[in-house]
């Protein structure tokens, strides 16, 4: 996650600095209160979105970040909903990959459509489609690992019981077509909103540049660090050796926070009304078996690092393609 | 439009001044005044005309777009602003009360609204806690210093907000409509506090559309058209009698209304009890 | 007077709308229970009480409670064991008793929490998640293929599942009381100040602070805007329409949180803000403070020891 960190404190612009201060609380703020709106979905239920894709469109993908993260940040000291070691991780998923692989494909679809037309808000709930099945993918992928890297000498899993076999198909299952929608919606239809109702907003917003810009360091870098430390605090907690074998931070409330926030409907409906679904796995035991410290834990950064280099690299070339066409950065 | 005569080095002066948000059309038009120290002097105007945008602008908020404002003599520009040693100096001697009393308690206690300032100014600690506890004592809010700002009453909020202002010990204030939306007894402990800074020797420049409380706001008034121009200039009572004016800056108005059983229409603004004689 | 439309002056000769139209009769009845029951689980979280009952752990310096308390979350979530877990329970109690938080209000979290992490353990219990000593058959299916899959003889709760789930839903629950101690004993203003304890800088600090602060004003606006809404509804529309209204709403509170975070701005450069963040240096800590980190300390001690 550092490089992408160092990107995100090279992307905002230095005298634009005190200024960000109080848009950036009120950013964070408005994340926060959106986080809580109820969106009705199919079924006569209502479902929240988490509304990052929103705000990076709105105020910039690198501030978004650093709100949507804040947004995350007061929730779980202030509700005291336990997901404090789960911090890192949501940030990872929400607050960093959501709002910017949201912001990159709205900008490779948008491109330079003209405000108010229909490519902008289809580019944006396309965005949201993205960004939140990305980032569920991303949380998939860290919770189905769980079951072989974290278990006791029967091979029973301490933490997260649910393999990526289970993991990946569930979780992606519900984003890809019910929660993404969602998402969607409510991201195209207030970018729809806004062009119609304040054209000048774009106009003044707080990123100030367009990415590929260069622009002056060292703003905010604090802040940075901080969001960075606290990624890694919680993988770190995987690979710091207990006396029985690999363990894991987060597990437990990295599901419900991350499920909850993710879109599912308030505490526990979803969990009355279904029935589980998974597919049956093979009868053996899930992952792979026993294994030194080490090899559990390289396993575990292996895919890891194969989930977000796959990630990167999608973006990567989002970029260079979106970097090939313009020749002038847009003003946002 | 009448200059008066200003002893000593003006405060505030400003030439030709023109300015427009980014986007929109003119809200301020070639506005031109001064204000010596100690006086009290009133921006009215209806809303819209251009009075606090006026006020942001004497407050170094804002840039003009053209004209000049000088402050104690320098122009104020965006590089005079970041001087070291004019900048604080400015910041510490005007003080903007804001209209939205919200965004003015921006820190989550009381406490340290009132410590901002005085830390931002870079005082010792000790002299910062000094001013908490002498400004809190003036405006008698001690009992509100540990209270989070959003679980205050509008009164106890502009309370607040002169307090965090005068913890700074500026010389000059700015007050952006400052009794609107406030209870009358709110009101009145606001207008004592306002007179007891000016006997003390503070410049108070307010901006505000209510004629009831102008008399005891100022002295002075520049009367602002809809047309964002300065329309008037001249002491309190020559300009509240002026009904033509007032008129046509739309600070009263003319419509039918009833006095028993007549039906007329004049101008006339709604105050308790408007006294006038008329033939039945 | 201005003239008037007809419309407005006299009432259309017959009622122009059908409250029931609109409305799914089917499943109204689920949909409200189910609306209730997530009411009910929810709701304990939404409380957020002021930290002004009286207990030991209020009075307490909040950098000493982040410090404390967050460094026992982190630990509970390593925690294996039933030794280990059962001693962290402990621990937990005693803190409750501390902090004066009404049980009562905690029993809806200890409702709520334990009831959400079980049904969303429950299909780990089986075996055919975990492998393991089947307790409890639930249906026999017959040993065979199914597709690519290969079935058991019986699908069942199983010993391992079921102490996996257990452990799961203890921990859920410790790690959340905590969390509950630290936040409802703690002003947020405060437990954001007591952050600089972890090392947190203070720009941080100050969004956070500042954000927590306005999102009242915004769950207001909000609120307002929802109001408007509401009272000029009179049957729901579509579901597109009515996402099209909350995505809306959501943008109109943009442009608020926007002008705000504008006129906040302005106030801070109006008292001399330049960027960098000062704050009000916290008193000393004092020897409460001390012995609670240091209890602290020890508790989580005890606890690797434990653990082994």
């Amino acid at each position: 996650m550092a490089p992408l960190w160092g990107w995100a404190s090279s992307r905002l612009k230095k005298t634009l600095r005190a200024r960000r201060v109080p848009l950036l609380a009120l950013c964070a703020a408005f994340s926060f209160v959106i986080m809580m709106f109820n969106v009705p979905i199919p079924g006569g239920t209502t479902g929240h979105a988490v509304g990052a894709v929103l705000v990076a469109i709105l105020v910039g993908p690198w501030a978004a970040v650093i709100a949507v993260s804040l947004a995350l940040i007061v929730q779980a000291l202030v509700f005291g909903d336990g997901g404090i070691t789960a911090i890192g991780a949501n940030c990872l998923t929400m607050a960093v990959i959501m709002p910017l692989s949201g912001w990159w494909t709205f900008r490779l679809l948008a491109g330079k459509a003209p405000l108010g037309s229909r490519v902008r808000w289809f580019a944006a709930g396309a965005a949201g489609y993205v960004g939140l099945n990305t980032a569920a993918l991303v949380t998939a992928l860290l919770f189905g690992i769980q079951p072989a890297v974290a278990h006791d000498a029967a091979g029973t899993p301490l933490y997260c019981p649910f393999g990526l076999n289970i993991a990946v198909p569930v979780m992606m299952a519900e984003h890809l077509l019910l929660f993404g929608f969602v998402e969607a919606a409510v991201t195209g239809f207030a970018v729809a909103y806004l062009d119609r109702a304040e054209p000048g907003l774009y106009a003044a917003d707080t990123s100030g540049r367009a990415p590929g810009e260069p622009s002056v360091r060292r703003p905010l870098r604090k802040l940075w660090w901080v969001l960075t430390a606290l990624l890694l605090l919680t993988p770190l907690g995987l690979f710091v050796p207990r006396w029985l074998g690999a363990g894991s931070a987060w597990g437990e409330w990295g599901a419900e926070e991350i499920q909850e926030l993710l879109g599912f409907v308030p505490a526990g409906m979803r969990r009355v009304g279904k029935f589980w679904k998974a597919p049956i796995p093979d009868y053996s035991a899930p992952g792979g078996g026993e294994g030194s410290w080490l090899l559990q834990a390289s396993w575990y950064l292996g895919s890891a690092a194969v989930g977000v280099a796959l990630l990167l690299g999608v973006l990567l070339v989002a970029r260079w393609i979106l970097a090939r066409t313009e020749r002038h950065a847009e003003p946002a | 439009m009448t200059d008066r005569e200003i002893g000593g080095t003006p405060i505030f002066e400003v030439e030709g001044a023109h300015y427009a948000y980014p986007g929109y059309p003119e809200c301020v038009s070639g506005v031109s005044f001064r204000i010596g120290p100690g006086e009290r002097v009133a921006l009215l105007g209806a809303n819209g005309s251009g009075k606090s945008t006026l006020l942001n602008l004497l407050d170094g908020l804002f840039s003009p777009c053209s004209g000049r404002i000088a402050a104690f003599g320098k122009t104020l520009t965006e590089e005079a602003l970041e001087t070291s040693d004019f900048g604080p100096r400015f910041r510490k001697e005007v003080a903007l009360l804001f209209q939205n009393s919200d965004a003015q308690l921006f820190c989550p206690s009381v406490e340290e609204e009132l410590a901002f300032g005085p830390l931002q100014m870079r005082w010792a600690d000790d002299e910062v806690r000094r001013r908490i506890s002498d400004t809190l004592e003036l405006l008698e809010i001690a009992h509100l210093r540990h209270r989070t700002t959003q679980a205050l009453s509008a009164g106890e909020k502009k309370r607040v907000a002169l307090a965090s202002l005068l913890a700074m010990g500026p010389s000059v204030l700015l007050l952006d409509e400052p009794t609107a939306g406030l209870d009358p007894r709110s009101q009145a402990v606001l207008l004592d506090i306002l007179d007891g800074l000016h006997e003390a020797g503070l410049t108070l420049v307010t901006a505000t559309h209510d004629l009831t409380v102008l008399p005891h706001l100022a002295d002075r008034v520049l009367v602002l058209g809809e047309d964002h121009r300065l329309k008037g200039d001249g002491a309190v009572e020559a300009v509240l009698s002026d009904t033509a004016l007032l008129l046509e800056v739309n600070l009263i108005h003319a419509h039918s209304h009833r006095h028993g059983a007549l039906l007329h229409s004049h101008p006339h603004q709604h105050v308790v009890g408007h006294e006038h004689g008329h033939e039945e | 007077m201005p003239n008037l439309p007809e419309w407005l002056i006299k009432p259309p000769p017959q009622t122009v709308f059908d409250p029931h139209v609109g409305a799914p009769r089917r499943g109204r009845f689920v949909r409200r229970a189910l609306g209730e029951f997530a009411g009910l689980l929810a709701g304990p979280f939404m409380q957020r009480d002021d930290s002004g009952r009286s207990g030991l752990l209020q009075e307490l310096d909040p950098r000493a409670k982040a410090l404390g308390l967050l460094g026992l979350i982190v630990l509970t979530t390593w925690l294996a064991t039933w030794r280990a877990l059962a001693l962290d329970a402990l621990i937990c109690l005693v803190l409750v008793a501390l902090s004066g938080i009404k049980l009562r209000r905690l029993a809806g979290i200890w409702l709520a929490v334990p009831l959400f992490s079980a049904l969303l353990v429950i299909p780990a219990t089986l075996n055919l998640i975990i492998p393991g000593e089947v307790l409890l058959p639930l249906w026999h299916t017959g040993q065979g293929r199914w597709g690519p899959w290969v079935m058991p003889d019986a699908v069942g709760v199983t010993d391992a599942g079921l102490e996996a789930g257990a452990r799961f839903v203890t921990r859920s629950l410790l790690c959340v009381t905590l969390a509950l101690i630290l936040a409802r004993t703690t002003r947020p203003d405060r437990l954001f100040r007591g952050l600089r304890a972890l090392g947190v800088p203070k720009i941080f600090v100050m969004l956070l602070t500042m954000m927590e602060r306005y999102v009242v004003v915004l769950v207001r606006s909000a609120e307002e805007i929802h109001l408007v809404k509401l009272s000029r509804t009179i049957t729901p529309g579509s579901l597109r329409q009515e996402q099209a209204w909350v995505a809306a709403g959501a943008g109109s509170l943009f442009r608020r949180s926007r002008s705000l975070g504008n006129a906040v701005y302005l106030a801070m450069l109006s008292r001399g803000f330049t960027g960098d963040v000062h704050l009000l240096e916290e008193a000393r800590f004092r020897l409460a403070d001390a012995a609670f980190i240091a209890a602290a300390g020890a508790a989580c001690a005890a606890l690797l020891a434990v653990e082994g």
